[in-house]
């Protein structure tokens, strides 16, 4: 594999040059995007880029240099110039560099490749694009606009190397099918001067490989489904709940447990978790791993950003705080070993990356869980950034829909839900099955007993 | 793969110091071998043999199948990050792109392809990528090109891309110092300090041709105070389009660095906030997020013209007070969202946007300024050569008004006051936005009281601006460093306003009334 080769030889030319270690990560990307709107292609896009990183470290200092130029005659200065970085940096007395014999590639062939997705032409995928937006507009009249509705897909190579001798490479194909939905909410708004408020909303499908995708007409009548089911939104009274979260912003939420659990922030004492090794902190129904073998799952990758064999981690056991995830300089600064969970980009240090991260399925579908409320909120979409990891404090804008005696009745907007990632995560009472990936992060719907809901 | 949704948002980066380009120190070879520094201007003719000549054959192709329009963007990009930790320089980065993007229009169609390889084969091969937007015989010939002129907004005395390295080390180890000696209870400060110039060159078929070498440097720091088993985070940032004498003034570094320290230790002693509408004063300057969000997004033309925002169809209407005066300005003197040319060889200029209330006009780029028969705005702004150009805000804020800030915050009885921000986020169809509130007081009986945990802010756009009841005569712009996502694209911006009263928002707090 020339990718492979080309970091190969990128390490063996920092290591004459003096580097006690040196690993070299090169990418390469062919990216294609098609954006349908009213009728037409609005949006073609379609590219290939490469970018090649190295990390040099000698008597304990690190150096990081990445460049997308490729030119020979510029590759040599590229390298020394990582060398000559290196006096800038102070002496770290915790060293990065992976231990040899947890090195290596899992043997399992994880499917990651499509070759019917490289086989498109670029018709067929505009296609894909335009079949989307006709779904979208077929399924329901009151649906008059749309932000566009868009077929992607990127194929991915992936290569490393390092001077403790480890050398691989992957390729990765991912497609996924986009939509949205826009209508005007002729419903009267509340509020000054509000005129002309419209509803958006949206889906998409996304995976290593095309039969792993939802059909384009599944994908447009899902966006518009979930955008007239929020004709006629209002804010309704505060009160404390139980708070259902929808499979998306279950999904969703699982980022905010990766920051907690990552070793990034815990060595930092960057977390609210940080000492929580072994403890239980979860309901007995927070189960969740970590696990970069799932075949044809879109976070799966053989090795791990630093060429660390990939295994599968127990985070939470029934609850319990099993493992955080780490790389090999946050495994070292807690006295712990690596759990081959770094991720790598050309531009920065490894650092902790969830892979395909998720919570472990119940057995009761969304519907019962929605049944389970008398009365009670449905969280179909979360806004804002208001998440603290150092004090687990969650403050975040919502869209949902109001449940009452177990049904949903009533769209709701403008309103927050608060309170602490520590009481929520102990307080989840109900995990349903319909665990779905369209992304690293997964969970299946669940319900949380009670948070605070504010509103008028 | 579709993120947060076609949403707009602005967030003030904490933690991920690495997230946000890494970057930092000694001056490239390249760079010193061509004897650039940051004010001056990258020739992509000397360096990669992109002549006149060239560009014009390029434009030929990408005109070949009928597009009415095309436009070349060159990138060099050089980018340098040192991230200091416990007391050491933990690394040293050091970066740079380099590529091309071309686009060809075909009225609101846009064809776009980029190449991180300048040869001209490669070149030739993106044009015609690009020219596949449209289906016709060539229509369009370019134009000769002629110069535009710009001004120079970020004239700096000392270039950070020439400084030495050891002078940014020096920089740091200031803020590490005053964090630390601010409060024993800081356990943990952690800093970057990040630096670039981003040398483009725009030629547009339809004559103009252009070049900016657009530098930016960054300080930032987030704090850990501990007490017992409590801890809290603090962050602060400062920099802009400026040279290396903003970080070396007295006190520069250490003001950063105690206002990271001392958002910490106030947060050790806050209180679980209050839930539902209340009346909320925003302090001066980070409050400016409000504007970005609240109306922002929703007035950027491409919304606009595919009338999917809560703003489409309502220049000439009320949209807010009539104490609200808000513009968007790209031509501030070293501020974070200024540029001398914008990503289309158009000049960025200060547009009003609301005049007291009333709604006056959008931000275009070239397609919406087309769609709207109106001229460009100088917002067509892209992150890299990998990204076609979207109608963006540069530096956006409110006028003074008449209130002393004091009056305002005494004519509350039972509210918040809300100083600092992490971000926040705006759903462009319905106008809600949120915005996250990293420090914030109670308020009782006109006087500032308690500290408040972190919580969000919740509203309407036009229903919030309208409950602008009392604007502050202390407007002031913010130099922290705010980036501005929308449709995956990041690009550097600021946001500016007095102190202002809102009569009522939602918070977003655990403390439930009754």
């Amino acid at each position: 594999m020339p990718l492979e080769s080309f970091a190969i030889d990128i390490v063996a030319r920092a290591r004459k040059l003096g580097a006690d270690f040196a690993d070299s990560v090169v990418i390469e990307s062919t990216d294609f995007s098609s954006v349908y709107r009213m009728g037409k292609v609005e949006k073609l896009v379609e590219s290939t880029s490469r970018a090649m990183g190295l990390r040099v470290i000698r008597g304990g200092r690190t150096a990081i240099t990445y460049t997308s130029d490729f030119a020979p005659e510029r590759i040599g200065a590229f390298v020394a110039g990582g060398i000559e970085l290196l006096a800038y940096a102070s002496v770290d007395e915790v060293s990065s560099v992976p231990e040899a014999e947890m090195l290596g590639s899992a043997a399992a062939d994880l499917g990651l490749y499509d070759p019917e997705i490289e086989a498109m032409t670029a018709e067929e995928k505009i296609a894909v694009a335009r079949k989307t937006e006709e779904a979208v507009f077929a399924a329901d009249k009151r649906v008059n606009n749309t932000e566009g509705n868009e077929f992607a897909s990127s194929l991915i190579t992936f290569a490393l190397a390092n001077s403790e001798g480890f050398a691989g490479g992957y390729r990765k194909s991912v497609a996924s099918i986009s939509a949205s939905a826009v209508l005007d909410d002729t419903q009267p708004s509340k509020g000054e001067n509000v005129r002309g408020k419209k509803q958006s909303d949206g889906w998409y499908t996304v995976g290593t490989s095309l039969k792993a995708l939802e059909t384009p007409e599944a994908v447009g009548r899902r966006a518009a489904e979930r955008t007239t089911r929020l004709i006629g939104s209002t804010k309704v009274a505060t009160k404390e709940v139980p708070v259902v979260f929808e499979q998306p912003v279950a999904s969703q939420f699982m980022g905010s447990v990766f920051q907690a659990i990552s070793g990034a922030g815990v060595w930092r004492k960057q977390s609210f978790l940080a000492e929580a090794l072994g403890q239980q902190i979860g309901s007995e129904l927070f189960k969740v791993c970590d696990d970069p073998l799932m075949p044809g799952h879109i976070g799966s990758r053989p090795f791990d950003g630093e060429g660390v064999r990939a295994r599968r981690n127990l985070v939470f056991d029934g609850g319990k705080l099993a493992s955080f995830l780490l790389d090999t300089y946050s495994s070292r600064k807690l006295k712990l070993k690596t759990t081959g969970s770094a991720s790598r980009s050309v531009a920065g240090r490894p650092s902790p990356g969830a892979t395909n991260f998720f919570l472990m399925p119940g057995t009761v579908t969304p519907e019962e869980i929605v049944a389970s409320v008398k009365n009670g909120l449905m969280v179909v979409s979360l806004m804002g950034f208001g998440v603290n990891i150092v004090n687990g404090v969650l403050s975040q804008g919502i869209q949902g829909i109001w449940i009452e005696n177990g049904k949903l009745t009533r769209p709701v907007s403008e309103m927050t839900i608060a309170g602490n990632l520590r009481d929520m995560l102990a307080s989840i009472d109900t995990v349903g099955n319909d665990l779905v990936f369209r992304g690293s992060m997964a969970a299946p719907t669940f319900r949380i007993a009670k948070m605070a809901v504010s509103g008028t | 793969m579709p993120a947060i949704g076609r949403r707009g948002f602005l967030l003030l980066s904490s933690t991920a110091l690495a997230a946000l380009a890494a970057e930092d120190l000694i001056m490239p070879r390249e760079i010193r071998a061509a004897g650039l520094a940051q004010s001056s201007r990258l020739s992509f003719e000397d360096r990669f043999g992109i002549d006149r000549a060239t560009m014009r054959k390029l434009m030929d192709v990408a005109l070949s199948k009928g597009g009415e329009f095309a436009d070349l963007f060159f990138e060099y990009r050089v980018a340098y990050g040192l991230s200091f930790e416990d007391g050491i320089v933990r690394d040293a980065t050091r970066g740079t792109t380099v590529g091309v993007g071309i686009r060809v229009v075909s009225g609101d169609q846009t064809g776009y392809a980029y190449s991180d390889d300048l040869a001209y084969e490669r070149l030739r091969k993106a044009a015609e990528t690009a020219a596949a937007i449209a289906r016709e015989e060539a229509k369009v010939k370019a134009v000769d090109v002629n110069p535009v002129e710009a001004r120079d907004l970020y004239a700096a005395h000392r270039s950070s891309l020439t400084a030495p390295i050891a002078e940014k080390v020096r920089i740091v180890e200031r803020a590490d110092k005053a964090a630390r000696a601010h409060d024993s209870r800081i356990i943990k400060v952690q800093i970057g300090f990040s630096d670039e110039v981003r040398f483009i060159q725009i030629a547009t078929s339809d004559g103009l041709i252009t070049s900016d070498a657009q530098p930016m440097a960054a300080l930032r720091i987030s704090t850990i105070a501990q007490e017992k088993d409590r801890r809290e985070t603090g962050y602060f940032s400062g920099g802009g389009r400026v040279g290396l004498e903003f970080f070396e003034r007295p006190d520069a570094p250490e003001y950063i660095a105690r206002t990271a320290a001392r958002q910490a230790i106030v947060q050790l002693g806050a209180v679980e906030a209050p839930a539902g509408e209340m009346p909320v004063v925003l302090g001066p300057a980070y409050s400016g997020i409000l504007l970005h969000e609240a109306i922002g997004h929703g007035l950027e033309a491409d919304f606009n013209r595919q009338k999917t925002s809560n703003f489409s169809d309502r220049i000439g209407e009320r949209v807010a007070s009539d104490q609200c005066t808000i513009v968007d300005d790209g031509t501030i003197e070293h501020s974070r969202g200024s540029i001398d040319v914008d990503d289309e060889a158009n000049l960025p200029k200060m547009n009003v946007l609301i005049d007291k209330g009333i709604l006056r006009s959008y931000m275009h780029d070239r397609i919406s300024a087309r769609h709207f028969k109106t001229a460009p705005s100088g917002n067509g702004r892209r992150q890299s050569y990998e990204h076609y150009p979207l109608p963006r805000m540069t530096n956006t804020y409110m006028l003074a008004g008449p209130h002393d800030p004091e009056e305002i915050i005494k004519s509350v009885k039972d509210g918040i006051y809300a100083v600092a921000f992490s971000g926040g986020q705006v759903n462009i169809s319905n106008g809600d936005y949120v915005f996250s509130v990293t420090e914030a007081y109670r308020i009782e009986n006109g006087k500032v009281t308690t500290p408040l945990k972190g919580v969000t802010l919740i509203g309407n756009g036009p229903d919030s601006l309208s409950k602008v009841t009392m604007v502050g005569s202390d407007m002031k712009l913010s130099d922290s460093l705010w980036t501005c996502g929308k449709s995956g694209q990041s690009v550097p911006v600021s946001v500016g306003i007095p102190t202002v009263l809102v009569s009522q928002i939602t918070v977003g707090g655990t403390q439930v009334k009754g």
